[in-house]
Formats: structure tokens, sequence, C-alpha cells
């Protein structure tokens, strides 16, 4: 530190470049760049009300630093079939959540898609539609199949101005991408 | 045209740069006035790519400068005297520079640390624009025009002594150039658009003994990065390496498109120098300030952060230099230079915390003392250099610094022979270093680029390299000329990028992670160019390079330029008063590298490519005209990060028109 002080003077005593006010001491915490920090999925059992619950994945630090929380994993009843909901949030100034759902759902939809992918012990089925009549993915009906464990891929590509009927999960890009483990068993 | 002998030992004492190398050992190569003109109009590492020794690292259409294999972090450009200092730790992030403005360029082979200080291990770029004109008004305008793109640019330079002020003169430089889409020879590269401006202004006052120089200038850019090597994730880039091209649906553009980088670079200085009875001296006070601003493939989902259209990267890189010397006029042949030197700089972030915040502060002296005799020279410098970082981050919300000094000494050793007219022997023997760098020490987070996690590691010390080459130059009367060296590094504690067991996950899905790491690593290489009359009206010409890397595991440096060979012919019609021009066919030939563990593919093969090169010059006019990749091969470089993606551009004709005033 010492000889960084002695340094530092003779720079500043001699180089006109060192005047003025900085702030490189003091990083900011930005929060005007987006970064997705959470994946939330919500299944409702069609039959049974309280057979719900939610599961979540949270990297509030984005990227590289902190690893992030995965989610637990979910526990379903064979023969069964649930209301599926997946929703997008930035989390990464806590002050300030954005939910992303409002714009994948509304002006942003034509140009994103989430793909539902599972294994042979469940089926997922999406059911809402974007401006154009187009699948969107935001909300599904996951069927369970048989016993056992299985995993389902959420994958939120964005499709700029290529989306169509068939796009398919090797067309664009990946906005986020999760995987949520399960257990089927019966009830 | 291809000519590049050893330089001729010019001293331009307007501009003060004269000898920059540290030793009369080390190889020195120019670009000379007919590879810089026919370069006008593209970037810098496309004009340098045309010396031997001096290769190209590309991210898809942009390129940045290789010599000695070494680059980046690890090669100084000195501009008009001043070091330039960029976020040039990125592979995509090329030189901030315009050739438009160079008069002369020089390459010094191998490490220069005496006389430049920490980085300059692989060599140093030496761009001098042309003098201020004290006796009348001189310039000269140029347009450019290339078919692929296409590209149009046109550079206006001038110079002149000012009116009823004798002993000051102005010097102003401008330029522009623009580029849509590039192509690859079956489709084109989406989103490789390009714009990029510089101008300049220099006062210049010419005392008896000190002249006394201010010059601001500045150069901007904004360029497109190809789209198709955006990458989401570890799937997507699988992806992406399965089709390895571009979709077809890709539509030409003649704008820039996300994602894009822009950099504005200003550089200001303030030169004085004398020239006494006793003793020589310049003092060189240089201010630079460095904004890079990088935006990613798509705007934030959020529709209030997608209209503040923010970059995701914002650095802002300041420094400033103090360079002085003095050389005192001893009697006999001996000659003796010393001075000292100082930097202070600081970079600092707005958008993702990519590079952190930081300060380096380091101070150097250094001395070379030569004795020149008539047939041979000996030259013997040293340097010491302390170096301090201090580094500023957010951690969990907290500001966390840390900090660390070096005190490095480098030296060098070099001599040169003339043992008759024809002939010149070199060699020379020196250290280099440099400091790990803030990138290497905490870089933490997603290199979208490279679709990949980088992580610093913050206990990395400082890279040694130790660097020996020699070179014979050999000219005939019968104007055959000949230049060959051969080199050879070994730099201790080379840092770089080691990938970890697992991947990383993220809520894009999973990442490949590399960490920095250091490790032991050679580097040899072989150089030569050549050109012999064949009959009256023909000249031929070769150029080459060889090199070899290897780390201490037995495996090849990453992104190495491969081997090459160049070969042409030019027909030289008689000259005449009013007329002098050359054209030629060229043939180049780019060598497969050594597989690289852990690449995501294996190198590409082996290529040849077609080109012609040629100008008429009559009077004060001059064209010349440049055609690459004549035969629209589809080829990928070795040593493009973005070779996976995509092919390099297609055939393309240009021309350049300039006008000497």
């Amino acid at each position: 530190m010492k000889t960084t002080s002695i340094l530092s003077g003779l720079a500043t005593a001699t180089l006109l470049a060192a005047c003025g006010d900085s702030s490189v001491e003091s990083p900011h915490d930005d929060h005007e760049h987006e970064s997705i920090t959470t994946v939330e999925l919500t299944l409702v059992n069609k039959a049974i009300a309280s057979d719900s619950f939610t599961l979540r994945f949270v990297d509030a630090d984005g990227a590289g630093g902190a690893a992030p929380t995965l989610p637990s994993i979910g526990r379903l009843k064979t023969g069964a079939t649930y209301d599926a909901r997946v929703r997008f949030l930035d989390q990464s100034n806590p002050a300030d959540v954005h939910d992303l759902n409002e714009e994948i759902g509304g002006s942003e939809s034509d140009d994103h898609r989430v793909f539902w992918t599972t294994g042979s012990r469940l089926s997922a089925t999406i059911v809402d539609k974007d401006s154009k009549g187009l699948p969107l993915g935001l909300e599904a009906t996951v069927a369970t199949l048989s016993a056992g464990t299985d995993t389902l891929r959420i994958n939120l590509r964005h499709l700029p101005g290529i989306k169509t009927a068939s796009s398919r999960i090797t067309d664009g890009e990946t906005d986020a991408e999760v995987a949520f483990p399960f257990e089927i068993a019966a009830p | 045209m291809l000519d590049s002998g050893s330089a001729p030992s010019r001293t331009t004492t307007v501009r003060g740069t004269r000898r920059q190398s540290a030793s009369v050992g080390q190889t020195e190569r120019t670009l000379t006035r007919n590879q810089l003109l026919a370069a006008k109009g593209s970037s810098l590492a496309d004009a340098l790519e045309r010396v031997p020794g001096v290769a190209s690292l590309k991210t898809g259409t942009v390129a940045k400068p290789v010599v000695n294999g070494l680059h980046s972090q690890r090669l100084v450009v000195v501009e008009d005297g001043i070091r330039l200092e960029g976020q040039s730790w990125g592979a995509e992030h090329a030189v901030e520079s315009d050739p438009s403005r160079a008069e002369r360029v020089v390459v010094v082979q191998g490490g220069a640390s005496v006389r430049h200080g920490q980085g300059a291990m692989g060599g140093v770029v030496v761009i001098e624009p042309a003098p201020a004109d004290h006796a009348g008004i001189s310039g000269e305008w140029i347009a450019s025009l290339r078919s692929n793109g296409p590209q149009a640019g046109s550079s206006l330079r001038l110079t002149g002594p000012v009116p009823h002020a004798p002993r000051w003169a102005w010097a102003g430089s401008v330029s522009w150039r623009g580029s849509g889409d590039r192509s690859r020879p079956d489709g084109i590269l989406p989103n490789t658009a390009l714009r990029e401006g510089s101008w300049s202004g220099t006062l210049e006052r010419h005392g008896e003994t000190v002249t006394a120089q201010a010059s601001h200038s500045v150069f901007w850019q904004h360029q497109g990065i190809l789209s198709s090597s955006h990458i989401g994730n570890l799937t997507d880039l699988r992806t992406a390496l399965a089709k390895g091209s571009p979709p077809d649906t890709a539509t030409w553009r003649w704008s820039v498109g996300r994602p894009d980088q822009a950099v504005r670079h200003d550089v200001s200085r303030l030169r004085v120098q004398g020239d006494h009875q006793s003793l020589r001296w310049s003092a060189l006070a240089g201010w630079q300030s460095d904004h890079r601003r990088e935006w990613d493939l798509h705007k934030p989902i959020d529709s209030r952060l997608a209209a503040l259209d923010l970059p995701e990267l914002d650095y802002s890189l300041r420094t400033g230099t103090l360079d002085l010397e003095i050389e005192p006029h001893l009697d006999g042949n001996w000659q003796w230079r010393t001075g000292i030197q100082g930097i202070h700089q600081e970079n600092e972030y707005d958008g993702r915390a990519f590079v952190p915040n930081f300060r380096a502060v380091a101070g150097g002296a250094w001395s070379v003392v030569a004795l020149r005799r008539e047939s041979w020279s000996v030259d013997a410098g040293l340097r010491a250099d302390l170096h301090s970082l201090e580094i500023w981050r957010r951690v969990a919300g907290k500001v966390a610094a840390w900090d660390d000094s070096w005190l490095a000494t480098s030296w060098s050793l070099g001599w040169l022979w003339h043992p008759s007219d024809a002939w010149t022997i070199r060699s020379a023997i020196g250290t280099g270093w440099r400091p790990p760098s803030a990138v290497e020490l905490f870089a933490d987070g997603l290199h979208h680029g490279v679709a990949a996690i980088e992580r610093g590691d913050s206990s990395l010390g400082p890279e040694r390299s130790l660097t020996a080459q020699s070179s014979v130059g050999w000219k005939m009367p019968n104007s055959v000329h000949l230049q060959a060296s051969a080199w050879v590094t070994r730099i201790d504690d080379f840092i770089f990028l080691r990938p970890d067991a697992a991947p990383r996950l993220t809520v894009r899905g999973a990442f490949p992670s590399f960490s920095y790491a250091s490790d032991r690593a050679w580097l040899a290489g072989g150089d030569i160019s050549a050109s012999a009359p064949l009959g009256e009206a023909w000249e031929l010409l070769a150029t080459g390079s060889a090199i070899l890397t290897r780390d201490d595991e037995g495996g090849p440096v990453p992104f190495s330029p491969a081997s090459r060979l160049r070969l042409g012919g030019d027909w030289i019609p008689a000259r005449s008063p009013r007329f002098s021009g050359r054209v030629g066919p060229r043939l180049e030939w780019i060598a497969k590298t050594d597989p690289v563990s852990n690449d995501y593919a294996p190198p590409p093969d082996q290529v040849f490519l077609v080109g012609i090169e040629g100008f008429a010059e009559t009077g004060r006019w001059r064209i010349s005209v440049r055609g690459a990749n004549l035969a629209n091969t589809t080829w990928r470089d070795p040593s493009d990060r973005l070779r996976y993606f995509a092919a390099q551009p297609g055939i393309d004709i240009g021309a350049n028109l300039s006008r000497r005033f």
C-alpha cells in the first residue's frame, strides 16, 4: 500500500490526467441492466386444489459469482393432471423486482416462446397463445404418466421476427433454461 | 510490394520517435509506402498482415495484430510516441488506431520491455504520422472502395505553415469508412457492418533548439458482431456448432444491428524536445480516454429497461503517461540514452461488472548504452519498473478492495554486424514482463462471445519472458533481397484460460467454465521475406512465417497463428518520369494448426488463397488495387475465435485512389 501511495502521489503531482474526482473506488451496484434471476414453476392439481406447490431456481447475482439455488424435487401424484404456470423474474434489486411475464405475455409475446420438454413419465401441453394465436408457453397442462422420476426442462427462447407455428427449440437464442426434477408416486 | 527489409536508419527529429526498439539486434520490419497505401481503407491489422512475422487474431471480421505469436496485453502499439491503452484483453477488441493517418509503420519483433515497459513481450508496433510541413501546404486525399460489404471510405490529411507566424506549423486529418454486412462465399455474414472515423489536429513550433508540439486525435468505431455467434447456452452452442454457418435466411443490411460494440478513443499529446550541443532531450505527456460500450443480442424484456437501451458492458479507461528521455552527446562512437516513464490509469465500469474498477500506477527508469562502429554495433539496456494495481469490485452488495505491487527488471543485449554492404546480421536477447491484468485476476461472469464462464484467479503473479532472436539480411546489387529471422521465447507463468472440470449452471442452463491459470509456455518461430528480379519486367516475391508453441504439458498455446507462406510475382512496366506501377498475382498458403484440447471443433484444414495486388502512379495521382480470395474459397482461419460459426469473407476486390498535394 505504501509504494502505491508514493507512486500515486508522484503521478498525481506530475500528470494532469490524474486530476479530478474519481468514482473508481466505489463501483456502483447497477440495476439498470436486466438479469433474469428467478424462474418459478407453480403446479396446481386440477382435481385436488390443496395439492399445489411452487419450485424455484434463483441466481440473484447472475452468471458467475455465487452458485445458484436449485429447485427442490417436485412431488407429483400418478394419474393426475396439473395446471402449470412459469414466471420469470428479475430480482437483482430486491427493492425493485421486475415480473418479466408482463412483457413475455404482452408486448414481447410474438418474439418469445417457452418450450416444455419432459421425459417419458410426464407430458406437458402448452395452453396459452401469443397475440397472433401461436403457442406462448407461460401456461401449460402437465400430466403424470407413470411412477418414477422425471425432469421438466423449461426453455424461454427469443425468436425475434422468426417465430412460427413450427418454431423448434433449436431456433433463436436461449433467454433462460432451468431443469425441474420430479418424483411421481401413487397417491 | 512484399519487400519489408530492415528499417532504414531514418531519424525524425520533428516527431522524435526515432529508434523505438530496445536493441540494435532486434528484427525490425517496416511497412512500405506501397503496402501502407494499399491498406488504407482497411484496419491496422489488415495492413500489418503483409509483414512477415505478423499475423491477425480474428473475431469474425474484426482483427488485431499478433507479433511473434503474442498479442493484446503482450504487444505494445505506440502511435505518435504514445502507447495506446484500450480494453486490449478482448480478442474482439481491435487496436484503436486508424491506418489512414500513418506515414510509416514499423514492427519490432521480440521483447522490447527495456524501452516500453510491461507488456512488450511479443514486440512493438510503432505508428508514425506524417510530420508537420513548415515549408508549404501539403497533404493527401484518399478514396477507397471495396466490393465485399460493400465498403467505402475517404480520408484527407493536410499540413502547412501557420500564416504570419514563422516557426509555427499545423497538421490535421479526417477520415471515415463504412461497410454493410460482409459476405462469405455461400451467403452473408449477418451483422458484420462497420462504421469508423477519426480526426486529428496538431500545432507545432519548431525553434532553433527546442521544438514543441501539441496534438489531439480521436478514433471511433461502431461495429456489429456476427449475430450467429451470440450464444444463449451450451445447448445453443452445440446447435450452432452443428450448423457451422449463419442461417441462410439472413438478409443483407447496411446498418449495424445487435449485438454491437462502440468505442471512442481520444489521445492528447504534449511534446517538447531540445537538441543542444551537449545533449538531446524530449518530454512527452499524454492523456488518453478509451470508452467502450457493448450491447447484447437483444434488448431487455422489461420495456422500461429496453427503452433506456443501455449497453450491457460499458468501460471507461483513462490513462495519463509521462515519458522523459535524455541523450548526452558522447565522444566517439558511444551513445547513451536514458529515461523515465510514469503511468496512471483508471478503469471504471458501468453496466455488467465483467472487468472490475481498477487503478494502475507505475513508474520505470531505463538506460541503453550503445557502441556504434562502421561495420558493427553492440548495445545493452536495463530497466526497472515499479507497478501497483488496486482493484475495487462489488461482492454481495459491498465494495471489496484488493491491491498488489510488483518490482520488475528487464534487460537486453544486442549486436549488429555489416560484414559487407550486402549483409546485415543481427542478434538480440532480452527479457520482458507484464503484471496480471484486472480481468485475469477478477473476471467472473459470462463471456457471450465465446459462450463460456470465465473466472479470474487473484493469486496470479506477473509473467516473465526471455526472448532470443537472430536475423540475416542480404541485399545484392542486382536487387535480390532476402531477410530471414528466427526467434524463441520462453514465458514463465504465462497466463491462460484453463477449462474447469465441470460446467457451471446459470439461469440460461449450463456453460463450460474456464479459470485463469498460469504455466510455462514456449514459442518459437521463423520468418522470411525475399524478392528477386526475373528478367527485365518481373519480380518474384515470397514471405513466410512458421510458428510453434508448447505449454509445459506439451500442448499448443490456444489460438496461436498458423504458419503461412505467401508467393507472388509482379509485372513492372518500364518506369518513366511520368509513370510507375506494378501488378501481379499472389498465392497464400495457410497451414493447419495443432489441435488444442477442449477446443469446440478441430482446427480447420490448410487452405490456398488467390489474390492480386498492384498500383499505378502518375504525377500526384495514384491508384492501387487489391483483390483478396479471388477464387471465392470457403475457408476458416485457425486463429479466428468465430470460426465455429462462420467462414471467412469471400471474394473482395478493392481500389484506392489517392492524390498528393
